[in-house]
């Protein structure tokens, strides 16, 4: 099996499990969903971005042929995908053991969000920092280069990985709520249909659309 | 040593000595500076269009061009990897006028995927908005060079500039299947608007880099002021131009 390949295997297991691990916040089949869409959302990512990752490369250093690139967005990615995985069980114990959401309020599952905010991040920035690091050794780049080669693919994946996971939502929930498979283009609770949208009400709410909502 | 795997290598260690200064003759290998010092200055003058930018550089051969036109990956990597070897040609003048017109079908063939992700009719916009905008400002480039006193032929002008176009058409290819997706997974109703500012930016990120090529080209910073000064009003102009193209075309 080819080391892309390879990656590729690790990168679905490990994003699966982890995403098994967050879904069993909302229930089973939430946990089973993940199974199939942690693992889309990553690879889906890395293809819609690799064309462009390739010529950022390419502008930046030469060293670099496409399927070194895609072997470093897929290390990325599998990287941060192992450390997840390693978390997993922390998630877990979470899901199962925090006060359910009622009538009153949103019991415990704020914490266990911004858990799994903080473990996505710091994962990825160790993963991102090894990375960076690794690449710089493996074809000879200087740091700076290096470190502006992976903060160009950041910002792609990030373009791309955040509207794709809006599209894909939810991952977790409130068990209260259900929802379906994928939510898609469907409007959230201020009315924004896309990751773009709802980042802007956060900085400037529509209480316009708030109402046209409720 | 097989020749096209020396003239890679003498390719690398010219772009390696311009961008750290020197390099090891025989492998090309950027040296590492001693006890923290700045890199080796190299020496000569300051560069000018005219003049070689870097000595170890081998220009494109004319059949390495036509063979470029033939292959698009090959096109790409001519154009944003071996800036050494581009700049050579552009300075010897040999085969800038081939050089040129790579520039113009790499303009046009390379901005069709992102301009029919917008849609049919809109096919030939990003073609139109880089290239038509660097078409606009490329008699100023030539004119103001010449009275500034770079003896810049025609054809080394126009693939200067055609390069912004070029680049930029490039990474609106890299941007199309993005744009294809975001477009895919939003409301055309609603996120209309979200959309096109994406679209506006990931086209402004385009061109930028675009411009960013040209100027590491040029190497600006060992450049004498004359030229300095007309390349960065000159990319201003572009810049602006290519906004007011994009307003007229409906990117606004």
């Amino acid at each position: 099996m080819g080391s892309l390949a390879r990656q590729a295997l690790r990168l679905i297991v490990t994003s699966a499990l982890y995403g098994f691990c967050i879904g069993s916040v909302h229930s089973l089949t939430f946990a089973l969903r993940n199974l199939l869409k942690f693992p889309l959302l990553i690879l889906g990512t890395a293809a819609v971005c690799s064309l462009a990752c390739y010529l950022t490369s390419r502008a930046i250093t030469r060293a670099l042929d496409f399927r070194a690139v895609l072997g470093a967005v897929l290390g990325l990615f599998a990287q941060t995908s192992t450390l997840l995985a390693s978390l997993g069980p922390v998630m877990l114990f979470l899901a199962q053991t925090i006060q359910d959401p009622d009538e009153t309020g949103l019991g415990d599952y704020p914490l266990f969000l911004a858990t799994h905010v903080i473990f996505v991040a710091s994962c990825g920035s160790l993963a991102l920092i090894r990375c960076t690091r690794g690449l710089s050794h493996r074809f000879a780049l200087p740091a700076g280069r290096a470190r502006l080669l992976m903060a160009s693919w950041m910002a792609l994946c990030l373009l791309v990985g955040s509207q794709f996971s809006w599209y894909l939502r939810p991952f977790c929930g409130v068990r209260t709520v259900q929802a379906p498979f994928f939510l898609g283009a469907e409007p959230d609770f201020r009315g924004a249909t896309s990751f773009f949208e709802a980042i802007g009400d956060l900085v400037d709410p529509p209480p316009g659309r708030i109402e046209a909502a409720r | 040593m097989d020749p096209n795997r020396r003239d890679e290598t003498r390719a690398l260690a010219a772009e390696r000595e311009a961008e750290f200064g020197w390099a090891d003759p025989n492998t090309g290998a950027a040296q590492p500076c001693q006890g923290g010092a700045a890199p080796m200055p190299a020496a000569g003058p300051p560069y000018r269009v005219g003049a070689d930018p870097a000595p170890v550089a081998e220009p494109f051969s004319r059949a390495e061009l036509l063979e470029a036109m033939r292959r698009p990956a090959r096109l790409i990597d001519l154009i944003l990897a071996e800036r050494a070897r581009w700049m050579r040609t552009v300075s010897q003048g040999q085969n800038a006028a081939l050089l040129a017109a790579l520039m113009g079908l790499a303009g046009l063939l390379f901005a069709l995927p992102y301009g029919l992700v917008l849609g049919l009719d809109r096919a030939w916009h990003i073609a139109a908005l880089f290239l038509g905008s660097v078409a606009i400002c490329w008699p100023s480039l030539h004119i103001f060079g010449s009275y500034l006193g770079l003896r810049v032929e025609t054809g080394q002008s126009l693939a200067l500039g055609l390069l912004v176009g070029a680049v930029a058409s490039i990474f609106s290819l890299g941007f199309a299947p993005i744009l294809w997706f975001l477009g895919a997974t939003m409301d055309p109703r609603i996120s209309a608007m979200t959309l096109g500012t994406i679209s506006a930016l990931l086209l402004g990120v385009a061109l930028l880099v675009g411009l960013a090529q040209l100027r590491r080209c040029l190497k600006l910073r060992r450049a004498d002021p004359s030229l300095g000064w007309l390349m960065v009003i000159w990319q201003g102009l572009v810049l602006f131009i290519t906004y007011r193209m994009g307003c007229y075309l409906g990117f606004g």
